[in-house]
């Protein structure tokens, strides 16, 4: 796993998309928060936070979506599939390279924390929990990501269809009440970025953690499933 | 050290592996021969536990590649048909990469540069991948495969695309590999597999076709007797010449060659009484079979396809003295 690990990280900075990736990161957020902070003069990051969760959809496949369907383009994963590694961590091995690279992005939003800090008051517990739940959408995003990789030979395939799932994802949580039982249920099972509100007033519920883990867990053992799969093919 | 039981993989309806059986015995190197799509880059994909079978077993060194995958793939090194090589990585990268990844646990640098030495790229390990020409990415794939030092190697096409100083050169490499590992590999050319290769199974059509060491097939496939011969003379005179040696069933005149079947070497009978005839032999030599030739005599069942076999050999006669 460490060494699937490394050789990821390693290339997201060899190729430029782990630098697009932050760049663009940072060049938004900069922009949100020169508009809550500078501008509007709220002493608060949460709120440029909350408010580009869409830059998140936007970004995270193109984070992703290589990540399994160039090996299966470029053949590399009959050298990975025939070493003696196992299929979960070669999956895990990416995910923490794209978690890693995800980290390095909001990273760059620490800055601003010191600004606020000199020149406001923090609320700490509202700031620690928009970034505890930045960590877990992250992680449930990136998840998704690696799943719709791994379904494909293309990434462009990849990226589209990962893009346009968490776009639904996200689009999910403005979806008024239908008024049948089942579907609102199912509705809000899947409006991944609700339960991102809780976290962005401070509040710190298990169920939101254990909601997040399990949704990227569930994606986790259908990427290694995908790919187990591909073997079986007949 | 490779023990293959009633192998079967399936594609939807096709059938790509077909009850396949055979062993290798460690330290021999055996030749897959057979023509594109006949089921061995598929047979080396589930040894080396790519793929998976639909029916039967395969063990590598007393270790089901299903049951116990991690000590089995440990003791695969494995070079597919296309090399596995990330084209944005040095080379220096990918070997540290592969190292790594395969949980070697050798002196690192000297067991890479050992490898880099072998395959002799040594003096381009800190250039990109997709720099490289086809034959040095070849031979990085290569190298790729005996990290680890692993008792087995499978090598899909080793020498495909390569130039013919390149194959000389991989070939000897292969030789040289073969004193410590025994080795699986496949090609669609005969004199390459007669080169290197202790023993070769010709699959066809997912199945095995036949299994020998290279020289009796070529031998006992052709017929012990037949010879093809240039000769100057006038040709009935020649013809009456051949055939009048006792033992020679007939004569063919094709293409400036003679095509004579007879039922033993017969060369220096044939050289004397053409030469009595008042012919000159410019060239002679047995007639042996290409891996084409093989093919269609193999493959051919059919009493009907039986009756086609001997001209289609004369139209794919070959060369093999190359």
């Amino acid at each position: 796993m460490k060494a699937i690990f490394k050789r990821e990280l390693k290339a997201y900075f060899t190729s430029p998309i782990g630098w697009i990736f932050i760049g663009v990161f940072a060049f938004i957020y900069g922009f949100y928060f020169n508009q809550y902070v500078i501008e509007l003069g709220f002493g608060d990051i949460s709120n440029p936070l909350a408010s580009g969760l869409l830059i998140l959809v936007l970004l995270v496949p193109v984070l992703t979506m290589r990540l399994i369907a160039e090996e299966r383009g470029s053949r590399t994963d009959q050298l990975l599939l025939t070493s003696p590694v196992s299929v979960t961590s070669i999956v895990l091995g990416k995910l923490f390279a794209a978690l890693c690279v995800f980290l390095c992005a909001v990273a760059t939003t620490l800055p601003y924390l010191a600004i606020i800090a000199v020149h406001g008051a923090p609320l700490w517990g509202k700031i620690l929990g928009t970034y505890l739940g930045y960590f877990m959408l992250g992680l449930c995003f990136i998840s998704i990501g690696i799943f719709f990789s791994s379904i494909t030979e293309s990434q462009i395939i990849a990226l589209v269809v990962s893009l346009g799932v968490l776009l639904m994802f996200f689009l999910m949580a403005n979806v008024p009440s239908v008024g049948i039982g089942v579907l609102d249920k199912a509705i809000a099972l899947v409006s991944v970025t609700e339960h991102f509100e809780d976290f962005v007033i401070g509040v710190l519920k298990i169920e939101n953690i254990f909601y997040y883990l399990s949704f990227s867990v569930l994606f986790i053992f259908l990427t290694i499933r995908s790919v187990e799969k591909r073997r079986w093919a007949n | 050290m490779i023990e293959v039981k009633n192998l079967t993989k399936r594609f939807g309806k096709k059938i790509a592996v077909d009850n396949l059986s055979f062993t290798v015995k460690s330290g021999e190197i055996l030749g897959f021969l057979g023509p594109n799509g006949a089921g061995k880059s598929t047979t080396m994909n589930i040894i080396t536990g790519y793929l998976s079978a639909t029916d039967g077993s395969v063990k590598v060194n007393g270790h089901d590649i299903l049951d116990e995958p991690y000590a089995a793939k440990k003791s695969i090194g494995y070079l597919p048909e296309q090399p596995p090589l990330y084209l944005d990585m040095t080379v220096n990268d990918y070997l540290k990469f592969v190292y790594e990844l395969k949980d070697v646990r050798l002196n690192k640098k000297y067991h890479i540069d050992e490898i880099k030495n072998i395959v002799g790229i040594a003096d381009v390990g800190g250039r990109r991948i997709k720099n490289l020409s086809k034959g040095y990415r070849q031979r990085v794939g290569l190298a790729q495969a005996l990290i680890g030092s692993p008792d087995v190697l499978i090598l899909d096409e080793p020498t495909v695309g390569l130039d013919p100083n390149q194959i000389i050169e991989i070939r000897t490499v292969i030789r040289e590999l073969a004193k410590k590992h025994t080795i699986i590999l496949s090609s669609h050319i005969l004199p390459e597999v007669s080169a290197v290769c202790d023993r070769v199974l010709i699959i066809d059509k997912g199945r095995i076709a036949a299994e020998d060491t290279p020289e009796n097939l070529s031998r006992g496939l052709s017929g012990e007797g037949n010879v093809s011969a240039v000769i100057e003379g006038d040709e009935t005179t020649v013809r009456a010449a051949i055939m009048s040696v006792p033992g020679v069933r007939g004569v063919d005149f094709i293409d400036g060659r003679y095509k004579i079947q007879a039922e033993a070497d017969l060369r220096r009978e044939i050289s004397m009484a053409v030469s009595a005839a008042g012919g000159t032999i410019i060239e002679m030599k047995t007639d042996e079979m290409s891996l084409e030739d093989i093919f269609i005599r193999l493959t051919a069942e059919s009493p009907a396809a039986e009756a086609e076999t001997p001209t289609a050999k004369e139209e794919t006669a070959n060369e093999s003295d190359i």
